[in-house]
């Protein structure tokens, strides 16, 4: 076990070597010079030269690798290519909000799954478990951003039960921080809630066929016993995994949702940088996102070790 | 996990002992590749809602092969007499925001989403197979680069890696093919790696080799036609995905451009006319829906049908 965690460590500088490559080599893909778009149509050319080597742009590109991946792990995820803003302070201005919105997504995403997958799986073909996974065959299709606008065109537009809209920091006014939560949380977390309930019923499923399950019926234990006390906590170890790579999943819907509900995160950050061709921007946010996701899966991995004594790797 | 290499063993046991049988090798071949297709399609018959995906993307081929035919308005064709009309008997969704026919502009709209999610499928396909099929083959050094650049891509956030390439390339259908295309290669360079390792160390494959075959030729000619079913699956799986991340781009205007009909761009204009016309955005989510629901559904059917003893997920 201690093998595997030193493996995925030793791995992990392979990996984020790749990944940075491909995050500094992609942006050099972009037709066009760099300086017109900071300088605007108005340039001159020793303005534009003046930007090139401020941008370190007349440098050879090896050495203009190197200076950023210093700079990157250093904390410093680039400048803003218009205002000239350090990429890690936005994020920084902008990680609340996408922060609240993700944790009350997961939470919403797994106090639905969890509970459906168990029944479906212990109540497997029979009529519950065909709604239940009926309902979570259709949250697969469905699009988060069409399931939301749904949502604000139901309860925001016709019944205008909450606000369609916007954002309020849930330390200023935690009612209408919460008001506000809803729908998008709930659009985000149905998304993840359905597939995350068939891997609980898969999950049940399986355990539920082993033997060590017979063994706990046939010494008389109620049935409500078996399956929370034995079975739930057995299935519970396979979906674990599935949260890790699920979080990549919570980082795309957020730009999505974000969108939609004009929530002012990480996600509309990203857009509006894409809109001012801003790829200082663009470049500093996906490397964190990335970054952000291969940690959390190390995590969960590792976690997984501890938490399963019977995994050897 | 188990079941399935139960399986594999027990069918590689069973076929040496079918040719014995069959003196006209060639003749056997071509007879048993039918047969085996006539099973599995007797199988995924079987399956009502394999069946039901089925006869949804026949007709949403249908429709996008005969848009011209079918479509009983021009989809580009701005009617001003005719801006915001609710769904009626001449416009059976109702009308845009410049008087185009919904009904037309959303079966226009099954071509983008179908071209897309079947090219990005197929180029992920092409270049992760062979990545696959080569570390599988080849192993050390080349294996591990071939890896660990897949995990780089990995780890990115799926739809934050289509949305950060769509940056750099800028919005087009052309260019949402390629970014979505990127972010499936792991998964079919995966797949097929994990089943070339197994297929390299058989008898058939030692065979190949022992009579002098090219490395080449044995893994186009021997690996690739053997690991062959589980790439469906994950073609079939991966359009219903692909379909989904394209409406995603469309709406957060990185795809589709206007007045190209797709479905996520046609929702992304419906979003800001909820109060007047909701049904603008209500109609292409649903579109979306069927046709991610559709691809889903197949794509469990042949999964089921190639592999029976996989029921649980």
């Amino acid at each position: 076990m201690r093998d595997y965690v030193l493996r995925r460590l030793v791995q992990l500088p392979i990996v984020l070597l790749f990944l940075s490559v491909i995050v500094f080599g992609v942006l050099r893909l972009i037709p066009g010079d760099p300086t017109a778009i900071r300088l605007g149509m108005e340039s001159t050319e020793e303005g534009r030269e003046q930007v090139r080597r401020e941008m370190g742009l007349d440098k050879p590109l090896v050495v203009q690798y190197g200076i950023w991946l210093r700079d990157v792990t250093t904390g410093d995820f680039g400048t803003s290519w218009v205002s000239r803003q350090s990429v890690s302070s936005l994020i920084l201005q902008k990680l609340p909000a996408t922060v609240t919105l993700a944790v009350a997504s997961l939470t919403i995403g797994i106090l639905i799954a969890i509970p459906a997958g168990i029944i479906a799986g212990a109540k497997a073909h029979t009529w519950v478990d065909n709604v239940i996974s009926t309902l979570a065959l259709g949250g697969v299709a469905t699009p988060t951003f069409w399931f939301g606008i749904m949502l604000i065109l139901v309860l925001g537009v016709r019944f205008q039960w909450l606000p369609p809209s916007g954002y309020v920091p849930l330390t200023e006014d935690p009612v209408e921080c919460l008001k506000r939560l809803f729908m998008p949380a709930l659009a985000l977390g149905t998304s993840l809630a359905a597939p995350l309930s068939r891997f609980m019923r898969s999950g049940m499923l399986d355990v539920l066929s082993a033997d060590y399950i017979r063994v706990a019926r046939a010494k008389g234990l109620r049935e409500s016993a078996v399956i929370l006390g034995h079975a739930v906590r057995n299935a519970l170890l396979s979906v674990v995994t599935v949260l890790g790579l699920q979080f990549g999943n919570l980082l795309g819907g957020t730009v999505i949702i974000e969108q939609v509900f004009e929530w002012p995160g990480i996600g509309l950050l990203i857009l509006s940088a894409i809109n001012q061709r801003d790829y200082g921007i663009v470049q500093g946010v996906v490397l964190f996102a990335a970054l952000t996701f291969i940690l959390v899966n190390l995590l969960v991995d590792v976690l997984y070790v501890y938490i399963d004594p019977r995994i050897e790797y | 996990m188990l079941r399935l290499k139960r399986n594999k063993e027990t069918e590689l046991a069973v076929e040496p002992a079918k040719r014995l049988g069959q003196p006209d090798v060639p003749a056997w071949r071509g007879s048993s590749r039918l047969r085996r297709f006539m099973d599995t399609w007797r199988r995924f018959k079987r399956s009502r809602t394999a069946v039901a995906g089925l006869v949804v993307i026949l007709v949403i081929i249908f429709m996008a092969v005969f848009a011209s035919v079918i479509a009983p308005h021009d989809p580009y064709d701005p009617a001003p007499r005719n801006i915001l009309q609710s769904p009626s008997r001449d416009h059976l969704m109702g009308t845009d925001a410049i008087g185009r026919d919904l009904f037309s502009r959303i079966i226009y709209g099954s071509r983008v989403s179908l071209q897309v999610g079947i090219i990005s499928v197929g180029i992920a396909a092409v270049v992760g197979v062979t990545l696959g099929v080569i570390a599988a083959y080849y192993g050390g050094l080349i294996d591990s680069l071939i890896m660990r650049f897949l995990d780089a891509l990995l780890a990115f956030p799926a739809i934050l890696l289509a949305i950060f390439v769509m940056a750099v390339l800028g919005p087009s259908i052309r260019n949402a093919m390629i970014a979505i295309g990127v972010i499936f290669i792991p998964a079919f360079a995966r797949i097929t790696r994990a089943n070339a390792l197994s297929l390299k160390e058989t008898e058939f494959v030692e065979a190949a080799r022992a009579i002098g075959a090219r490395d080449s030729h044995i893994m186009v000619k021997t690996i690739l036609p053997n690991c062959l079913s589980p790439i469906i699956v994950q073609a079939s799986l991966g359009v219903a995905y692909a379909v989904l991340v394209e409406a995603g781009l469309s709406f957060l205007g990185l795809g589709a451009q206007p007045p190209e009909p797709s479905w996520g761009s046609i929702l992304s204009a419906g979003r800001g006319l909820m109060t007047t016309a909701p049904w603008v955005a209500t109609f292409p989510g649903i579109a979306i829906f069927l046709c991610v629901l559709g691809f889903n559904l197949v794509g469990d059917g042949i999964r089921e049908a190639l592999d029976p003893h996989l029921k649980n997920i």
